[in-house]
């Protein structure tokens, strides 16, 4: 036994060793590999696989009522390759359908001839002239490209007909100019901004790389398959108000068309939350008007002048200097310090004025005087900054969209700071804010103190799940509510009988401060001005606060007669929309019966809100439909409730018929019977993943297609 | 710590290379299965990882309670497990997943059969060899024996999986070089073998490919062809497609140090990459470290094993544990053989390392085994230097609990 255990020994000894081998079989194999081929094999790697994005689409970003301001569509760029194989291989086929082709292309595109295509097309085919990419169209629509598959040749397809159809997604601003640098655009070339940048990473799609091999024929090829689609990006529902965002824009746009003004802008605040109701930017666009080129609200500091005056008049109520009824003498609107000339834009009509009139009328040397003497030498001036601190007017807002200003403040120490600086601080020069900061003060006077950071996103959606909601933040009580109270008296009175008393007007109550500021060098020959009005509305419970900023101005440049009118139509229009100001004015039928001899034109819709408004109007109707969608026929007197002719009753859990819906019906259609709706395009919904009639479960997921 | 290592019985040396594979093994598996983990679980890999990691402490529960139990007691179970595994194989052949896998459906998990047969007919062969010693010569009494029982397994196993019906083809003829078999017959029988796979094959490439598709044999033929062609084929005119060639991108890229843990790119592009390829994605990640890391843990674990063979007290004992570690250390190079081209594409998998429940279970058996061989001999050599020493005291008397008596 002992002998065959040694016997055995020694063979398992020799296995050890073929092992041995194997393993260095294996090392020398992996040299081999790595050395010796290893450039080849990185060759490869680098030629022959690659990875493939998969990409879910960008998030929209809607209004605050949910109106789309920004959305991805789909587009396709259509090129054709005149050499492609199936061409060239099937020479008939070509030749016998090249004039069908270009009869369609000249048809669709209608910018050339079918004979100028037929050149094109043939040019390109020849040898000196190889195009294998005749572009012919940027952005063709999925349903354009549906109808060129029809046309000949393109029937054929990409190998065989030539017909290439590349993919992209094109970011849509379907309401054109509104708000457009506000929400923004992400660029390559240039810094990203707007709301675009700032949600940037919530509104990116999820991205999932694909592996792809290139294969013999030079066909890449993905080595593994997706599961499951990547997310879309997250949809940002931001605090504007489209409503308000066009009368902003509309009044904005006509004054600085009137006064042709180089650029302004408008930025709407809600007094109670900080949210930003609207926020227009218009830069002058040579022939075209205006345009959103920039953002000037977050982005620009400028000299606020007369509008800052508020601001001092605060710290000197804070800092118990004064009252609304200390009087200053206004040394008949003119008045050195030092060896400066300060002069009052409006001649003032008495030799003393009470601070209050000061704001009113707006007078430069009343509330220098004032605030000069209250804050004397350099310990009063340390004060003032440091009461100015206190209200948060050297902060940044912090809003969330990138690019925004740092406010400045001529301090003691700067270098360019004189004697002069306390005086020029209190009117709105040697200070520099961007009109959101400044809207922002103006917001907490309204506010009764209380400084709210204002906000452009309300919340962050996916798939109707609210992933993160903005809440308005509360960032300090300014000043104490009597002195606020105090400012809100004076710029009341700004309305009543100041400055801006010409917008006064009898439907609602305002309150602001104009202000003219030059924003050239003081002895320009072409002087420039900034005109602004800065306030609120209605002005004993006020709503919103609106900051009109009007730069370059021609003929006239006074705030009171370029920016202050733009705030009272802004205003007067909110009392329009806002119902709950108003009275109830037609609380009657009759009225409305008697507005309107006619029936209201109606589309159709849900049969039983057509009911409803017919009945409160009074107004005979036939019914003739069991549907609960209806179409509406009226020649003006009779009113039909016909049946869709597509839209059929349907069992509880059918997938109705939406084919033919706008998007709101159809999402109230199919929502409410528990379906899940992803939808693409715009316009009539021209197809539905699911067909009508189907019966799946609720919760599932049906894609509309509109076109 | 110590309280720990002191319940730990057998070879130190043999626990470490183990603990060292398994870590090795979560890591490569975590990183490697990302493209499984899209696939089923949306982009979670833990999940894999987790399971994977679940079958490894299974694994060395096992070990543990396989290498406190006395081995001889294996030479029993081995045979009951042995003649039960006829009729499972029979039966999963036909009603079983691609003929390989039992599915539990409701715990989720799947057992391939043929990885305890292997293990049983390794165990059983070592008993065979052990009685048989003193005829091992003859052709009726040595060799038949010992080879029958192969036979019968590979024929059942090799319709459904021929790599598993290889590796143990080809670790029972080590095993009967090493068992001392007359050599003229081991001789006999690889020319057999050759003769018999020379006309196979020919009658492979004779058929058409639509009647070799019933059986899996058209997969055969184009392995065959592929290998044939990575050999004769420049290796610049290879195929992209080909898994072998993405196994030597991956080995390529890998020099000289690697692409770092998790790094790996071709784990994309190769088919279960955790599974076969794995070796190939280590060597990627890991460089040379791979290379030598891997290769010096087996060939160590076969050193350890031979030094226990050495010390063992008992033939069978010994060559139980030398016939364990000698297939384990098989599977190993013949896996890292496929890997970097030096074999045909084969489904072995990489022991210990490679994603796959029972393979781990088993072959953590199989370890606890040899460890058991080490421990339970050092027992009885430790308890009969006692009775040595101390002549007055009745140890010797007294029944061991673990004997089983003659074997």
């Amino acid at each position: 036994m002992k002998k065959a255990k040694r016997d055995i020994f020694r063979r398992v000894n020799l296995v050890l060793l073929l092992m041995l081998i194997a393993g260095a079989a294996i090392i020398a194999q992996v040299l081999k590999i790595q050395i010796r081929e290893g450039n080849h094999w990185e060759q490869i790697m680098r030629d022959k696989t690659r990875t493939r994005d998969v990409k879910g689409e960008r998030g929209d970003i809607l209004s605050e009522e949910g109106e789309i301001l920004v959305v991805s569509l789909p587009y396709n760029q259509i090129a054709m390759d005149p050499l492609a194989d199936g061409l060239l291989q099937d020479k008939d086929y070509f030749w016998d359908n090249i004039d069908g082709l270009c009869k369609k292309l000249s048809q669709h595109f209608g910018d050339k001839s079918p004979q100028e295509y037929k050149n094109l097309i043939l040019t390109s085919r020849k040898k000196e002239s190889r195009n294998r990419n005749i572009i012919l169209d940027e952005a063709a629509t999925t349903r354009e490209v549906k109808e060129m598959e029809t046309w000949p040749i393109f029937e054929r397809g990409q190998f065989k007909g030539g017909f290439i159809v590349r993919k992209y997604q094109k970011r849509i601003y379907p309401y054109g100019e509104l708000a457009k640098r506000t929400l923004g655009c992400v660029r390559e070339d240039l810094p990203s901004v707007g709301i675009e940048a700032a949600y940037d990473n919530w509104l990116n799609p999820e991205v999932l790389p694909i592996s792809q091999i290139n294969t013999a024929g030079n066909n890449w090829i993905d080595v593994e398959v997706l599961q499951e689609y990547p997310e879309d990006g997250h949809n940002i529902h931001t605090t504007l108000n489209l409503e308000l965002q066009t009368i902003v824009h509309e009044a904005l746009y006509k004054s600085l068309d009137q006064f042709q003004a180089s650029h302004g802008c408008v930025v709407v605040l809600e007094v109670e939350t900080g949210k930003v109701k609207a926020m227009v930017n218009l830069t002058k666009d040579g022939k075209n008007g205006y345009s959103e080129k920039y953002n000037y609200a977050v982005g620009t500091c400028t000299p606020p002048g007369s509008t800052f005056k508020p601001a001092v008049a605060l710290a000197l109520l804070e800092d118990n200097k004064a009252s609304l009824n200390t009087f200053v003498n206004v040394e008949g609107g003119k008045y050195k310090f030092y060896d400066v000339l300060m002069r009052d834009d409006h001649p003032p009509a008495e030799d003393e004025m009470t601070l209050q009139r000061c704001i009113e009328h707006s007078s430069n040397v009343g509330i220098a005087k004032l605030a000069n003497d209250a804050y004397p030498g350099k310990d009063g001036a340390r004060q003032l900054t440091k009461s100015l601190e206190y209200m948060m007017l050297n902060r940044m807002t912090g809003i969330k969209i990138p690019g925004e200003g740092q406010p400045y403040f001529t301090r003691l120490g700067d270098p360019n700071w004189s004697g002069v600086t306390v005086p020029f601080t209190t009117i709105g020069y040697e200070v520099l804010l961007t009109p959101l900061q400044l809207t922002s003060f103006y917001n907490a006077i309204a506010n009764d103190g209380k400084l709210m950071k204002p906000y452009l996103v309300d919340k962050v959606k996916r798939d109707n799940k609210v992933v993160l909601q903005n809440e308005p933040f509360f960032v300090k009580q300014i000043a104490n509510l009597s002195n606020v109270k105090q400012i809100q008296k004076a710029l009341r009175g700004v309305v009543i009988r100041g400055t801006a008393k010409g917008i006064r007007s009898d439907k609602i109550t305002m309150a602001g401060k104009t202000g003219t500021a030059l924003i050239s060098k003081p002895k320009a020959k072409d002087k420039k001005y900034q005109s602004s009005f800065i306030g609120y509305f209605p002005a004993e419970k006020p709503k919103y606060t609106v900051a009109v900023i009007i730069s370059e101005p021609q003929g006239q440049y006074y705030g009171s007669k370029v920016s202050a009118p733009v705030f009272k139509e802004i205003a007067e229009k909110c009392y329009v929309r806002e119902y709950d100001w108003q009275q109830a004015v037609n609380e009657a039928p009759a009225l409305a019966k008697r507005a309107t001899s006619q029936a209201p034109p109606t589309k159709g819709g849900d049969k039983q809100d057509l009911k409803t408004i017919y009945q409160y109007l009074e107004h005979p109707f036939q019914d003739e439909t069991i549907s609960d969608w209806a179409n509406v026929t009226s020649n003006g007197k009779n009113v039909k409730f016909e049946k869709r002719p597509i839209f059929d009753r349907m069992a509880e859990g059918l997938v109705p018929n939406v084919l033919g819906m706008g998007l709101r019906d159809a999402l109230y259609e199919l929502e409410n019977k528990g379906f899940k709706v992803r939808h693409k395009g715009a316009g009539k919904i021209i197809q539905q993943s699911i067909p009508a009639g189907e019966e799946v479960k609720p919760g599932t997921v049906i894609e509309i297609e509109l076109g | 710590m110590d309280s720990i290592l002191s319940k730990l019985k057998g070879d130190k040396a043999i626990w470490i290379v183990v603990a060292i594979l398994a870590m090795i093994s979560i890591v490569a598996v975590y990183t490697s299965t990302k493209a499984l983990a899209f696939k089923y679980t949306g982009g979670s890999t833990e999940i894999f990882a987790l399971r994977h990691a679940f079958y490894l402490i299974i694994g060395f529960g096992l070990m543990y309670i396989a290498h406190l139990t006395d081995y001889n007691y294996y030479s029993k179970i081995a045979q009951i497990v042995l003649i039960a595994c006829i009729p499972i194989l029979i039966l999963t052949g036909i009603f079983g997943r691609d003929g390989r896998w039992i599915d539990f459906p409701f715990i989720n998990l799947s057992f391939q059969p043929s990885e305890l047969a292997k293990v049983a007919l390794i165990m059983y062969l070592a008993r065979m060899i052990t009685l048989k010693q003193k005829t091992i010569k003859s052709f009726k009494d040595g060799f038949f024996p010992i080879f029958g029982p192969v036979f019968l397994i590979c024929l059942l196993i090799f319709p459904s999986d021929l790599s598993t019906a290889t590796l143990i083809f080809i670790t029972s003829l080590i095993m009967m070089f090493i068992g001392r078999v007359h050599f003229k017959h081991i001789l006999s029988l690889i020319t057999l073998t050759i003769v018999t796979a020379t006309i196979t094959i020919s009658v492979l490439f004779s058929l058409p490919d639509e009647t070799l598709q019933t059986a899996r044999l058209l997969t055969w033929k184009h392995r065959l062809i592929q290998y044939a062609e990575d050999w004769t084929t420049h290796y610049a005119d290879m195929d992209v497609s080909k898994q072998t060639t993405q196994a030597r991108i991956a080995i390529a890229t890998g020099y000289p140090t690697g692409l770092g843990p998790g790094k790996s790119r071709q784990k994309n592009f190769l088919p279960e990459a955790y599974a076969d390829y794995i070796y190939s994605i280590i060597i990627e990640e890991y460089g040379f470290f791979g290379v030598f890391g891997i290769l010096f843990l087996y060939l160590f674990f076969l050193y350890r094993s031979i030094l226990i063979f050495e010390r063992s007290a008992g033939t069978f004992g010994a060559l139980l544990a030398i016939s364990l570690a000698i297939s384990i250390v098989t599977q190993a190079m013949m896996n890292m053989m496929v890997n970097v081209g030096l074999l045909p594409v084969t489904g072995v998998t990489l022991p210990l390392v490679s994603r796959g429940g029972t393979s781990i279970v088993m072959t953590c058996i199989a370890i606890g085994v040899i460890l058991s061989v080490d421990h339970y001999s050092s027992l009885k050599k430790g308890r009969k230097k006692k009775t040595k020493a101390l002549p007055a005291k009745p140890i010797t008397k007294r029944t061991n609990p673990f004997k089983l008596g003659k074997i």
